[in-house]
């Protein structure tokens, strides 16, 4: 009876490390995922400021404001991952 | 002293630059129509003022690097609206991807915040990728002046091309419009032939093909008038 509850202990406990260790993996995925995500949000704001350049229209400032927006705001999502994940 | 030293000179000879530069300014306006007075498709568009649109004639505030001060944009096209449908479809079906996927229980093994963290990231790329193709409509145009055609590609976010060809050295402009779409819709693509370095450019999906090469072929006929009465400067 003793031997059956310790090898239950032993196996909840390994299921335990098991599951704390695939969630620090999902963690890390997020995390890089939010990263390169972060990198492709720069890319755009730079594009942009390209862009706006070879085609000037009055509608180019919108674009780049749109544009920091979505960076700013990728930041903030990276931000909130780091502190609920 | 040495003139480099005297203000009042470099004054006046800066004047003396401007003023000659206006004068050359002057000479090529004067030597250079106004579009409405050789283009019959012109003459019956307004100027354009909305800047999200797929066809624009004469339009108001809309400017491009290398323009010279007496060049005038006379048309700047994007692709038909049309042509976005499909990645607006796959934008809208993944919109619903988060609440399929929820349905079906594929990360019911998650914990509620990993969940929620991954619904995010996952609108996230809705988003960036409607902007991309935003983007990519945008700033891709076609613009036609009194001198020459400029074809802007911003094919990716890392890869653009310009190319640009003297409106007299067109050879061959062709349209194409196909499928029912095309036709019901009036829009499709012209293959513009040049002697230039570049030998093909090719206005795709565009709004309205056939006023287009209309207008190409005024504008072909103008230079021509414009070298046979000397007005080339």
């Amino acid at each position: 009876m003793l031997q059956t509850t310790l090898a239950f202990g032993t196996q909840s406990a390994n299921a335990d490390t098991l599951s704390s260790l695939l969630l620090m993996g999902v963690k890390g995925m997020f995390l890089v995922g939010v990263l390169l995500y972060f990198i492709f949000a720069i890319i755009i704001v730079r594009q942009i400021h390209i862009m706006k350049k070879t085609l000037i229209t009055p509608f180019s400032p919108v674009v780049l404001t749109i544009g920091y927006g979505h960076l700013i705001v990728v930041g903030l999502v990276g931000l909130l991952f780091l502190l609920i994940l | 002293m040495p003139n480099v030293f005297d203000s009042s000179m470099k004054t006046k000879d800066s004047k003396k630059e401007t003023e000659s530069m206006h004068n050359i300014d002057d000479d090529h306006k004067a030597c250079h129509r106004h579009v409405d007075e050789y283009s019959e498709v012109m003459r019956a568009e307004t100027p354009a003022t909305g800047l999200l649109s797929a066809f624009m004639p004469k339009p108001v505030s809309v400017a491009f690097d290398n323009q010279d001060s007496s060049e005038n944009i006379v048309l700047v096209l994007r692709r038909h609206p049309l042509t976005l449908f499909k990645s607006l479809l796959i934008a809208f079906l993944m919109l619903f991807m988060p609440a399929f996927l929820n349905a079906v229980g594929m990360f019911s093994f998650l914990p509620g915040n990993y969940q929620f963290a991954a619904i995010v990231l996952w609108y996230l790329i809705t988003f960036g990728f409607v902007l991309e193709v935003f983007l990519t409509w945008f700033f891709s145009v076609y613009i036609i002046t009194d001198e020459r055609i400029i074809d802007v590609d911003f094919i990716s976010l890392i890869y653009k091309d310009i190319s640009s060809a003297k409106t007299d050295k067109i050879e061959d402009v062709t349209t194409v419009t196909g499928g029912a779409l095309q036709s019901m819709f009036d829009y499709g693509s012209i293959k513009i032939q040049t002697a230039g370095a570049k030998t093909e450019i090719e206005f795709e999906s565009i709004p309205h093909p056939s006023r287009v090469t209309k207008l190409l072929n005024e504008l072909m006929l103008e230079e021509e008038r414009e070298k046979i009465e000397g007005r080339v400067n």
